[in-house]
């Protein structure tokens, strides 16, 4: 019993992220307030795109490390035993990294659409996956640089050549005492970016079709996040309002009550990418990254 | 990713980009053949006599009132569609080359301004962000929360506008940290409506100011910077007699970054090493940046300006034009890379002939 006690004050010790903890707080506070004074259809609205944006922002961290780790793998294995191959998959690959990510997220997101006018993505839930596996597809390169750059790291010292001399096959080495053994930390510290990138850019996105193409790509039939959400008149009021204030401050009560909407909307954004920048400098700076 | 892996990379993307060109032109011609025959049988009802006919006809089709309207509202929305493609289709021309050109140049003027402001406010927040942490600066929070302390314990004038002053400092901080991590159209939208003049300077503010951009890679560089001082010729220099003290570092002297500021200073060993590496994160930063700048565009609607376009070209499904755009970004950010691995091997090379 000491012992589960003790193993489980170490892995508290570990996860507890002060950042974490206030993101956590912020958000409830905020919708506490929210089903206080925000009128019931907004505060329903506002509930969903927040859950629909981080679910997203979760699967695309699963997606980019997925794909992040299997290509990285891959190119390693490549190198070592098909060098021309190699070359050809690096080349591959790097179509998707020399592509603007916002660009290639609005393709994909345009090809989606045509499907889901063809009947072919009716379920929500396929829908908010391929949505994810987009995203993915053009943030993974970042997870992918730093596994490469683990396994290149390890592959110059000793450690690579003491393994295969002791019969370790080098997909076990690669995978498991590269990767999993050696690599974890600074992998959490990716996923952590790479959440808070998926965040922005998925918001952006979202942003951008409603304000200019509401009638070519759907994004209504499109699950609801936080960018289209703001991207709604009302909401582009609120922000407008929140910004006199700078020169009318005596206005600032009123935007908790009058234009909590937008308000709600632009803090869980701006709040989020704040947090979760933070929540992995805490990480880096704890575990010396 | 060597110099070479690079043509590859360009030839491939510039065939396939060729590629899908070509079969959207042949595709728009077809295309463009059968919408003419569709608006020569749809409505036109912009024009008033042709919408009297069509509301006086219609009663004699649908003679329920609730079915009068839905089938209106039908008719009207195909016959809309129809003239609102077919006005804003057209094929790749050298009129359309000269115009998306005009605009491409404009980009990447815009964008070579904000990578070279970036990257010098980049490398000043990083430093000061690195001294302040060496001169073992307290955060502004705590720096705050113990003001408040000193007054709980003594309330005399003096501790009272020490925790004004160290408010005001965290106040400031947090503002900056809100700014610097909005997403432009956030920002853009808190003090305008409409951007329809005097693009340039505003896109220039947002470029600079917003999507979170500066405290990311000044954060990066500040790791950089970190890592760098725990290396072994820091030791080397220390035992030079090289001046370790970080208090006779000032804000100006960070503000205008010049090497004979840092002589005989363990930063004129540290700042060198840590600015080549940081190179190599530049074409992450011009990535990010173009990102930002599409954002910029498109989320404020800036008229005349290529990302517009880009989704006008989306709108009217002229994608062949989308296909070319995309492969101007595309070349802009290769060329960014190309640069950048040309100048970090070009500093790295100096760095051994030294």
């Amino acid at each position: 019993m000491a012992r589960i006690r003790q193993k489980t004050r170490h892995y508290w010790s570990m996860a507890f992220n002060r950042w974490l903890v206030y993101w956590l707080g912020g958000v409830l506070l905020l919708f506490g307030w929210d089903a206080f004074f925000l009128n019931p259809q907004a505060f329903g609205q506002l509930s969903k795109a927040f859950f629909n944006t981080i679910s997203l922002g979760l699967m695309v961290v699963f997606w980019a490390v997925f794909l992040g780790w299997l290509t990285s793998f891959l190119q390693a294995w490549l190198s070592d035993y098909y060098p021309t191959r190699a070359i050809v998959f690096v080349v591959l690959k790097n179509q998707f990294r020399s592509v603007p990510q916002i660009l290639g997220i609005m393709l994909g997101y345009i090809i989606l659409s045509r499907l889901q006018v063809g009947g072919n993505l009716r379920s929500p839930i396929v829908l908010l996956f391929w949505m994810a596996f987009i995203i993915g597809l053009f943030i993974f390169p970042e997870v992918s640089d730093l596994l490469e750059e683990r396994i290149a790291y390890f592959k110059k010292s000793a450690f690579f050549d003491a393994l295969l001399l002791s019969g370790v096959s080098p997909v076990s080495i690669i995978n498991r005492e590269i990767i999993w053994k050696n690599s974890r930390l600074y992998l959490l510290n990716k996923m952590v970016a790479v959440f808070s990138m998926a965040v922005f850019l998925l918001c952006s996105v979202d942003f951008v079709f409603s304000v200019g193409l509401s009638n070519t790509v759907q994004v209504v039939n499109f699950p609801r996040t936080l960018g289209s959400l703001l991207a709604k008149i009302d909401s582009k009021q609120d922000i407008l309002a929140m910004g006199s204030v700078l020169l009318n401050p005596a206005y600032l009560p009123r935007i908790f009550f009058n234009h909590l909407q937008g308000f709600s909307v632009t803090f869980l954004i701006v709040f989020t990418m704040i947090a979760w920048f933070k929540i992995g400098n805490e990480i880096a700076r704890r575990f010396r990254l | 990713m060597n110099q070479r892996g690079h043509y590859y990379t360009i030839v491939f993307f510039t065939l396939l980009t060729l590629f899908f060109m070509l079969w959207f032109q042949s595709r728009e011609k077809r295309v463009a053949i059968v919408e003419t025959r569709q608006k020569s049988i749809a409505l036109n009802l912009e024009d008033a006599q042709t919408r009297q006919i069509f509301e006086d006809a219609l009663p004699l089709f649908y003679p329920d009132p609730i079915l009068a309207g839905r089938a209106q509202k039908e008719i009207e929305q195909a016959a809309s569609k129809v003239y609102r493609r077919s006005a804003g289709k057209s094929a790749i021309q050298r009129t359309t080359l000269w115009e998306l050109g005009g605009m491409y140049l404009k980009f990447v003027l815009v964008y070579l301004i904000l990578l070279y402001l970036t990257f010098q406010a980049v490398l000043r927040l990083g430093l000061w962000r690195f001294v302040r942490e060496e001169k073992e600066r307290a955060t502004f929070s705590v720096s705050f929360w113990r003001s408040l302390r000193r007054l709980g314990k003594e309330n005399s004038a003096q501790n009272r506008i020490a925790a004004g002053q160290a408010l005001g400092r965290l106040l400031i901080y947090a503002f900056g940290y809100i700014i610097l991590f909005s997403p432009a159209y956030v920002l853009a939208y808190a003090f305008k409506s409409e951007f329809n003049h005097s693009t340039i300077p505003v896109m220039l503010a947002l470029g600079l100011a917003s999507n979170g951009l500066l405290i990311l890679y000044s954060n990066k560089y500040y790791h950089l910077l970190a890592g760098e001082s725990r290396k072994g010729y820091v030791r080397t220099a220390l035992a030079k007699n090289y001046r370790s003290g970080y208090d006779e570092i000032s804000l100006k002297a960070i503000l205008r970054n010049r090497a004979q500021a840092w002589q005989g200073h363990l930063l004129q060993q540290i700042l060198p090493n840590a600015r080549n590496q940081y190179w190599l994160t530049v074409k992450e930063q011009g990535a990010y940046l173009i990102t930002g700048l599409i954002i910029i565009e498109m989320g404020l609607n800036i008229q005349g300006h290529l990302c517009y376009q880009l989704l006008q070209e989306v709108y009217f499904e002229n994608w062949a034009r989308v296909a070319l755009i995309s492969w101007g970004l595309f070349m802009l950010l290769k060329m960014t890379d190309i640069f950048v691995d040309w100048r970090f091997q070009k500093s790295e090379a100096a760095k051994w002939h030294e």
